[in-house]
């Protein structure tokens, strides 16, 4: 089964020997199928004709879903909205959102039945090219790699069959339904371009509409895929079971208390450790005398010191402080080090004593 | 309140900074690359550098079987005079002049010390390595080194 993906979402409609795409919408009380008004033909049908199937996969048998009316209808602008009587999965349409305001250059994807093969639906990624906010609607063009100018044949023959399907959006793993296909330009289907309506014009039938081109909505979806990308790899490093990550993340709770701040900055400090250690191996293969003195200097440097940093301090912003005046003093012994290898040996260091504990913060309350 | 604490603690330290480590390693180099139990410096640094990681193993190993007859830039091997030393010290190795280049050539006793290290069965990874480089002709490396170009 294919997880929240844009194929989920995806129907087969045909009336009156047209056939085409479309694409499931929740709306408060009811569930509707978005489409292409021309996959029904040139004339409003009867809901008798109107046949819409859904596939589990896109080998799997197709289940019929039932008409109830065309609430929406316009040849013109080549839209329409059909409710139907949809029990089942209503949990799987919760599961994505609409939008309308979106910014160009940005990645779509769409996912319909092309009439070449219209037993199996197929996903197509794609950008957008320009929009129109006036007039609801927008461009897409197909991904580099996918076109429909294949064999000869003429781009509309091959595009056929994908007219209303949903084209989709993808943030933060949630799909963003933002409108669908209605053609391509003439025969040829020139540039790959896909005219396309915004969902937008069945806007009186939902209200949960998300602005996709607002810059605080972006930055905060930015902020959010970080903060769980974080969660994940402090989750995988714990199922490493690693001791040096154990040590490191234990004293890193200690001097950040906040959570999200010790995630954070246990998960730099062990990429930025282990990429800095390809690089000391690199030194050690490279300049033995160099590791080596490297060694020395820490070695001596720890046994030095390590009576003036042992102490207690009152709280989490002079433990910080104190371990990188420790850094910073380091840094200074170790500049003889090349410059040109890019690596702050001092930070290696201090994340090293961490994770061996050489170097230790523990709460006393 | 939050302690801190700063000790030293011990850390591992890689074999490969062994000095007995190393001496067991230039044995069985001169006594499995070099020509009747002799090696010169220049065959002893180059395998050692080829013992460092697998590229530079790679390196040596082709240039043996005929796959590339020149050599990437390859570096001398740190603390090998100290190395030396313990084995003239220890009469495991001995120094010969053959042609005006100074080589090293290995004592009964040092073959002894590869006998019994052998017999335990130590450090067999690395010794099947330098058994497989094998014999490597003075002339093939001496070209090889010829090819560099002042720019």
């Amino acid at each position: 089964m294919t997880y929240n993906q844009p194929e989920k979402y995806c129907v087969r409609v045909k009336c009156n020997d047209n056939i085409g795409s479309g694409v499931l919408i929740a709306g408060e009380t009811t569930f509707y199928v978005f489409t292409a008004a021309h996959c029904l033909g040139k004339e409003k049908p009867n809901i008798e004709n109107i046949l819409i199937e859904k596939q589990r996969d896109y080998k799997s048998e197709f289940n019929d879903i039932k008409v109830v009316a065309i609430k929406e209808w316009d040849y013109e602008k080549d839209f329409a909205l059909i409710e139907i009587d949809f029990e089942g999965e209503d949990k799987l349409l919760y599961q994505y959102n609409l939008a309308h305001r979106f910014i160009t250059d940005t990645d779509v994807k769409f996912c319909g039945y092309q009439g070449i093969n219209n037993n199996e639906y197929r996903p197509f990624p794609s950008k957008i090219v320009t929009t129109s906010d006036t007039n609801h609607c927008f461009k897409i063009k197909l991904s580099e790699g996918e076109t429909f100018q294949q064999g000869g044949e003429d781009g509309h023959l091959l595009a056929r069959g994908l007219s209303g399907s949903g084209v989709f959006i993808i943030r933060h793993n949630t799909p963003f339904l933002i409108g669908i296909l209605n053609s391509v330009i003439t025969d040829n289907a020139w540039n790959n371009d896909i005219n396309c309506c915004s969902v937008d014009h069945v806007h009186d039938y939902f209200d949960s509409y998300i602005d996709l081109s607002d810059l605080n909505e972006l930055r905060s979806w930015t902020e959010n895929l970080e903060k769980t990308f974080t969660e994940q790899e402090i989750e995988a490093f714990k199922k490493t079971n690693s001791d040096f990550f154990k040590k490191l993340y234990k004293k890193n709770k200690v001097i950040y208390p906040n959570i999200e701040n010790a995630n954070s900055n246990t998960t730099r400090q062990l990429k930025r450790y282990l990429s800095m250690l390809q690089n000391i191996r690199l030194l050690e293969n490279e300049a033995p005398h160099l590791y080596v003195k490297f060694k020395e200097i820490v070695a001596k440097y720890v046994n030095l010191v390590q009576e003036d940093y042992t102490r207690t301090v009152t709280n989490s912003n002079e433990a910080l402080t104190q371990k990188q005046s420790l850094q910073s003093i380091l840094k200074d012994e170790l500049d003889f080090l090349p410059i040109s290898m890019d690596i702050d040996f001092a930070d290696f260091q201090i994340i090293e004593w961490l994770g061996i504990c050489t170097l230790n913060f523990t709460n006393n309350d | 309140m939050i302690n801190i604490i700063l000790e030293e603690k011990p850390t591992s330290v890689s074999i490969k900074y062994n000095a007995y480590y190393k001496l067991v390693i230039l044995l069985t180099i001169i006594n499995y690359c070099g020509r009747s139990n002799k090696a010169s410096l220049q065959l002893i640094h180059l395998i050692f550098w080829s013992l460092r990681d697998d590229k530079n193993y790679q390196v040596i190993n082709d240039l043996k079987i005929g796959n590339r007859n020149t050599l990437i830039p390859w570096s001398f091997e740190f603390g090998i005079e100290k190395v030396l030393a313990i084995g003239y010290i220890e009469e495991y190795i001995q120094k010969k002049i053959v042609n005006n280049t100074l080589e090293i050539e290995i004592t009964q006793r040092g073959i002894n010390v590869l006998k019994s290290i052998n017999e335990y069965k130590l450090l067999q990874e690395e010794i099947e390595k330098i058994k497989d480089i094998g014999k490597i002709p003075k002339t093939k490396l001496d070209r090889a080194n010829h090819n560099w170009k002042l720019i």
